[in-house]
């Protein structure tokens, strides 16, 4: 990123693993993401079917019915103790580092981000995870590392907001400290959640779950005015039946604006007051969440109300995350690597 | 590479050092042994839950004839006839244990009641018999500390688990020490700026302490008032509750049947001198600690009902918790919300809900404070403010 030289016999990597995708950006100008599903044949017909002994992604998710199928980084990290989803971890590193090409006698250098409030524990499971499939590496907060790659390090504030977590934090021209961080669980499952449990009051005699309403999401999340009515087709008594699902995707999608309003007022006014309003001009949309239509606007129009404000959205919010942690290890002194 | 704004060029390097410097000690810690949280081998936790009986058999006693005594139970084995299973499950009460989402060890709550009479009831006296030390003990209208002219100085705030117990676990992974933690800073910072009391944490970090070092804590440091906040777990996740406990047997009509036979000789002298002091201590911590717990529980949930509407109240509740019963201050636990049920946990990760609850706990205490500095006074201002 700054223009340094390349070490050629060294790969460096920048590895996003996130809750509901995981992203990897490689010193070769190589990029590929894959949804953080693992799944493992539930028995031998079924792995005689499906020809492989594990299987990512979204042929993964296609072929759930037949596997033991398992979304191992909650919150953005591996659940302690859990030794199914460290072993989902290392699969998902494993076929994310294979798409990289790389040569073999070339070594790999990887940056890899996790939430902010990522406990010892957690960022120690993820480094044993990743550790069999580089020589090197490194762990930094997530946030941090959208920061370092846009740039952004000096009185800004990043919110990023994933599946699993929403991670703020202060950039104020230094790494940032514990108290520059938080991160807060209401973010993309969360909606999931609020939406399915909506939609199950509303409907109760239709059938979905909680992967179609994930999709929903996607395709159809909005807070505030409505473009036109949300209408999607789920089955009742086995007929695909169009529903109008407006009122509950904006109630579900809503339902994290407070939160991520009140951590935002919260971890700004515990900083320097000099600086506030520097801070609330510079805040920094990251990550899947950013793309619900109005957040944006609903955000900074609620934070207006106390002061200045103003908000944008990174443009490639998918591969934010591991460009980020890709220039960190790019700019990261070779002295600083030491062998896993 | 994306616009930057950052004008004074922060010094990259410096910033690489440091993510290079965090992951060394990362490295450092993984080379040391990993500590395991686990439950105890079944065997140990009957046997805990059975020291724990016999401190609050024990120590309560051995409490109104002299220096306190704490088992500790941690490394001890005990005979097989003790580590029986209890003969009246029913009987037993939940107490504070810090494993994943368990109910033990338990306490056989009917051998507490051997010990513990109701409040203001001296051993040996009977209704209709009662002497001037008696009324004194049961004037619920003039607290004994209003009667004394007590006042407190110091608020000893104790964040349940931390260290090595986690408390309970959320389905999301949060912790019941973290929680517990944040909430506790919180309220002490703001009873600090709010208050001229001494505000003292049993625990300011993530460590670990034993339930006897937070006593031995609160009593060395002449704690006038003990808070102790945890955060609840359920089985039945849907469950969303606020409740607060203050140390004593819960009502059961073994308990009544017991005091009956122990108020037989209303006779007491001056040998009993001793005794009547310990007693003017118990009745005044209780009467104080369901005040405080009245308040708490008060504060806590009026204010939280406002934002959840879904949110119980269990309300005010004894129970014998050990860390209850050793600290001499007046002590209370608060259960501020339930971790089990995914909504709060969701909550609970939020600073700024942590930040509403720890301002309801400061409200809770304040108005504690309120109420007693004005029967202290001898005025009746705050009744007629509050009654309107």
């Amino acid at each position: 990123m700054n223009g340094k030289k390349m070490d050629d016999s060294t790969l460096k990597i920048g590895i996003d693993l996130g809750t509901s995708r995981s992203a990897i950006a490689s010193s070769d100008e190589h990029r590929e993401w894959v949804e953080s599903y693992v799944g493992w044949p539930k028995d031998f017909i079924a792995q005689k079917v499906l020809g492989k002994p594990v299987l990512l992604g979204e042929q993964a998710l296609s072929n759930r019915l037949s596997l033991d199928i398992c979304r191992p980084l909650e919150r953005g990290v591996i659940k302690e103790g859990t030794t199914r989803d460290e072993e989902a971890v290392k699969e998902l590193i494993r076929y994310l580092v294979d798409l990289m090409e790389k040569k073999e006698d070339r070594k790999v250098h990887a940056v890899v981000g996790v939430p902010a409030e990522s406990f010892t524990a957690n960022k120690l499971a993820i480094k044993r995870a990743v550790s069999d499939y580089v020589d090197s590496l490194m762990v930094t907060s997530e946030p941090f590392a959208v920061a370092y790659g846009q740039n952004l390090l000096n009185n800004a504030m990043i919110i990023d907001i994933g599946a699993g977590t929403v991670d703020f934090c202060i950039m104020h021209g230094t790494i940032p400290s514990e108290d520059d961080q938080r991160t807060v669980l209401t973010a993309g499952d969360y909606i999931d959640q609020q939406l399915f449990n909506a939609l199950s009051e509303r409907y109760p005699n239709a059938d979905f779950n909680i992967n179609m309403v994930r999709r929903f999401k996607e395709e159809h999340s909005f807070v505030g005015t409505a473009k036109g009515k949300v209408e999607v087709d789920f089955p009742v008594n086995g007929k695909m039946t169009p529903h109008d699902i407006t009122e509950e995707m904006r109630c579900a999608c809503e339902s994290v604006v407070q939160p991520i309003v009140e951590t935002t007022l919260e971890l700004v006014s515990r900083f320097d007051p000099e600086y506030q309003d520097q801070i609330m001009s510079n805040i920094v949309l990251s990550g899947g969440g950013s793309q619900i239509r109005g957040l944006a606007d609903r955000l900074q129009q609620s934070l207006r109300e106390n002061g200045t404000c103003h908000m944008r959205c990174i443009e490639d919010t998918l591969f934010a995350g591991a460009d980020g942690a890709l220039a960190l290890a790019r700019d990261m002194p070779e002295e600083f690597w030491e062998t896993v | 590479m994306p616009n930057g704004t950052d004008t004074h060029a922060p010094d990259r390097l410096a910033m690489l050092q440091c993510v290079y410097e965090d992951n060394r000690r990362l490295g450092e810690r993984r080379r040391r042994p990993r500590l395991r949280l686990r439950l105890l081998p079944h065997s140990r936790r009957r046997s805990s839950w059975a020291l724990l009986g016999i401190t609050l058999v024990f120590g309560p006693a051995l409490g109104y004839l002299g220096p306190s005594v704490l088992v500790d139970g941690q490394e001890t084995e005990l005979s097989s006839a003790l580590q029986a299973p209890p003969p009246h499950p029913e009987l037993l009460q939940p107490v504070q244990s810090g494993h994943n989402l368990t109910y033990s060890p338990f306490i056989p709550a009917e051998l507490d009641f051997a010990v513990l009479a109701a409040p203001g009831q001296f051993p040996g006296t009977k209704p209709g018999s009662w002497s001037d030390f008696d009324m004194l003990l049961r004037d619920d209208h003039s607290p004994l500390t209003a009667v004394f002219g007590l006042d407190v100085k110091t608020i000893v705030i104790d964040p349940g688990h931390g260290g090595t117990d986690p408390g309970a676990i959320g389905a999301k992974g949060t912790m019941e020490k973290d929680i517990a933690l944040d909430i506790a800073l919180r309220l002490r910072d703001r009873l600090l700026s709010s208050s001229h009391y001494k505000i003292l944490m049993t625990r300011d970090a993530d460590s670990t302490l034993r339930l006897n070092q937070r006593v031995e804590f609160a009593n060395e440091n002449q704690a006038d008032l003990f808070v102790s906040i945890h955060v609840n777990a359920f089985p039945d996740v849907r469950v969303k509750t606020i409740e607060t406990y203050y140390f004593g047997a819960p009502p059961d009509p073994a308990a009544i049947e017991l005091a009956k036979l122990e108020n037989t000789d209303s006779q007491y002298g001056m040998a009993d001198f001793k005794t009547m002091i310990k007693k003017i201590a118990h009745t005044m911590k209780h009467q104080e600690s369901a005040a405080l717990a009245t308040s708490i529980q008060h504060s806590l949930f009026h204010n939280i009902h406002k934002l959840e509407h879904r949110m119980r109240n269990f309300g005010v509740k004894t129970a014998p918790f050990v860390v209850l019963l050793g600290v001499d201050a007046p002590s209370v636990l608060a259960e501020i919300s339930c971790i089990t049920n995914v909504d709060e946990e969701m909550k609970l990760n939020t600073p700024a809900y942590r930040e509403k609850i720890a301002s309801f706990l400061e409200k809770g205490v304040q108005e504690y404070l309120r109420h007693k500095q004005s029967q202290t006074a001898g005025d009746n201002s705050y009744e007629r403010q509050k009654n309107g």
